[in-house]
């Protein structure tokens, strides 16, 4: 077996075992990393939500008192204005659900559904509770969601939540007197919930691996054809050719050309070492003949 | 000689004692004019302009294409107008207390300070006795409505002038009055008024008093009055426009004025002392006074 050979089938499996092993761990990595930076952009939409749900209610709905004395206005319902700028935010991102899901909520768009009132309860049940990560099944595919509790903190929600009677007129008026009363300061209504396929940070997590895994094979493939043009020029042409000079002066011809290099690594050692060999033999076999 | 130096004195005293005399007290400022409106002063049209003070019996009328003009009050009294509205300053009524206005026609939404005593203002069908907070009123022909925007709303029911009745609203509630029957308070304004309510009156707007203090801006003169300018205040109920006789009976000399009064002269019978001094005139042999 030629040397170039052997030390191409051994880098092939030293470079095959790496390249499992780092794409072992680099998938690893970056599935762990894309579904952290999901979350991260949920909890992002989530406070910003929030966010614009301060911003209506400290400024917004004060604006529109008086014109909530004819109409019903949503827009100064904080979960409303969140909701929809959120929406508007789903246009360039689609992925991502949000819902400010509510046990008892005015506007029937915001009832939690089943899973959700599992959520909220979880809340009630652990009122330290700030956070809470799941996943779960939908037609479409596993669901990542976060969810965090909606509480009420601000007094001035109680004039539209507390009672059908100190509520706007314009508010029953529209929603009707059944539903979004009797809440109470700190209570646990229900949740914020952010939900996004799991397939989105597998997507993301396959899309970079397939980019680390081309660059390794890049690499590998740049490194094979240096080492080998390398291993060419440097050891196995000057080999080759101080061996056929050998077979030429063993078999006594004794005038074939000196083997000339500037070499000054090993293989030029060797050359200096066979051309003194050389001329000692034929110092000698010269001696013999005389 | 000596009744010659006494009216000499008394012509050169005239003009210096009509100077000495003390201007009328502004009671109000205009503070917001955005759109056509018009003031009318004794019987002059005047160009309407914010900081330009109100006196007492002046009119002030907004056009249909008026989008909102705002009248502040000295006492802190505050009305907002609406298109095509008529209001005078502090009319003088006879025969019942006089608010800081009387309403006759068009769109007001007023707004009482705290702890605002005493009559708020007149209109055809009921006088505001007392606002709590804020009321949007519309009088129009045929009807009126008061909606308690904010607070309660104290009102005295009218029917031809005379008393029909006290009623009051509690805060959102709303009253429907037509000339023929007591009001019909409801617990919601109708959605036809809703529809109705001049937009500018939909949004809370602090007060602009501030901003004119201590400046002096004169009212431009536009016209004189011309019968059609004051024709619904000429025709207006009797308590209230027994006043105009005297203010323009002057322009009862205008031929066009004058045609005019005479046409509607059933609408204002009291102007025909004025049109037709003679028909008052003593008869020979009557020995009684003339009124």
């Amino acid at each position: 077996m030629k040397l170039l050979l052997k030390f191409n089938l051994v880098f092939l499996i030293v470079f095959a075992l790496g390249l499992g092993a780092a794409g072992t761990i680099a998938r690893t990595l970056l599935q762990q990393n894309a579904h952290d930076e999901v979350l991260d952009r949920a909890r992002l939409l989530m406070e910003n939500a929030l966010a614009v749900s301060s911003y209506t209610a400290t400024q917004i709905a004060p604006l529109l008192e008086t014109q909530m004395k004819y109409t019903f206005l949503p827009q100064s319902v904080p979960a409303y204005s969140s909701t929809e700028v959120l929406n508007t935010l789903r246009k360039n991102h689609p992925e991502y659900a949000y819902k400010p899901a509510m046990l008892n909520p005015t506007n029937p768009r915001d009832r939690a559904q089943d899973w959700e009132e599992d959520v909220i309860q979880q809340f009630k049940q652990n009122p330290e509770r700030t956070e809470f990560v799941g996943q779960r099944s939908t037609p479409s595919g596993p669901v990542t969601y976060i969810a965090r509790p909606i509480k009420l903190s601000n007094a001035v929600c109680l004039r539209c939540h507390s009672t059908v009677e100190a509520a706007p007129k314009p508010m029953v008026d529209k929603y009707g007197p059944a539903n979004g009363f009797g809440w109470t300061m700190t209570e646990v209504l229900g949740a914020q919930v952010v939900s996004v396929p799991m397939s989105v940070p597998l997507e993301r997590a396959d899309r970079a691996f397939r980019v680390v895994m081309a660059l390794l094979a890049g690499v590998f493939l740049l490194i094979v054809v240096a080492l080998n043009l390398m291993l060419w020029q440097l050891v196995i042409r000057p080999v080759s050719r101080l061996s056929t000079l050998s077979d030429r002066v063993s078999l006594g011809e004794l005038d074939a050309p000196e083997f000339s290099t500037r070499s000054r690594d090993e293989i030029g050692v060797l050359a200096e070492s066979f051309t003194r060999m050389r001329k000692s033999l034929v110092h000698a076999l010269k001696l013999l003949d005389s | 000689m000596r009744l010659m130096r006494t009216l000499w004195s008394v012509l050169v005293l005239c003009p210096v004692l009509a100077a000495a005399a003390p201007a009328p007290e502004p009671l109000a400022m205009l503070t917001i004019v955005d759109g056509e409106a018009v003031v009318i002063r004794e019987a002059s049209r005047l160009a309407p302009a914010e900081g330009i003070k109100l006196l007492r019996e002046d009119i002030v009328e907004t056009g249909a294409q008026g989008r909102l003009l705002r009248i502040e009050f000295n006492d802190g009294l505050v009305a907002d107008l609406g298109p095509g509205t008529r209001v005078q300053i502090a009319p003088r009524l006879a025969g019942r207390p006089a608010g800081r206005f009387y309403l006759l026609q068009g769109w007001a939404k007023v707004t009482a300070p705290a702890a605002f005593a005493g009559p708020v203002f007149n209109s055809p069908l009921f006088d505001a006795t007392g606002i709590a907070q804020r009321a949007v009123v519309s009088v129009q022909p045929g009807d009126a409505h008061v909606f308690a925007e904010a607070g309660d709303v104290a009102l005295a029911e009218l029917r031809d002038g005379r008393p029909l009745g006290n009623v009051t609203l509690k805060s959102e509630q709303f009253l429907t009055r037509n000339p023929d029957a007591k009001g019909n308070v409801a617990t919601r304004p109708t959605p036809a008024f809703i529809q109705r309510v001049p937009k500018d009156f939909l949004d809370t707007l602090p007060s602009r008093l501030e901003r004119f203090k201590g400046r002096e801006i004169e009212p431009k003169r536009l016209s004189g009055i011309a019968y059609d300018d004051v024709s619904a205040w000429i025709d207006a109920e009797p308590a209230l426009r027994a006043g105009f006789v005297p203010r323009w009976k002057g322009e009862a000399r205008n031929a066009d004025f004058r045609r005019g009064l005479v046409a509607n002269l059933r609408g204002h019978p009291e102007w025909d002392r004025t049109l037709f001094p003679e028909k008052y005139l003593p008869k020979p042999g009557d020995t009684r006074k003339p009124h």
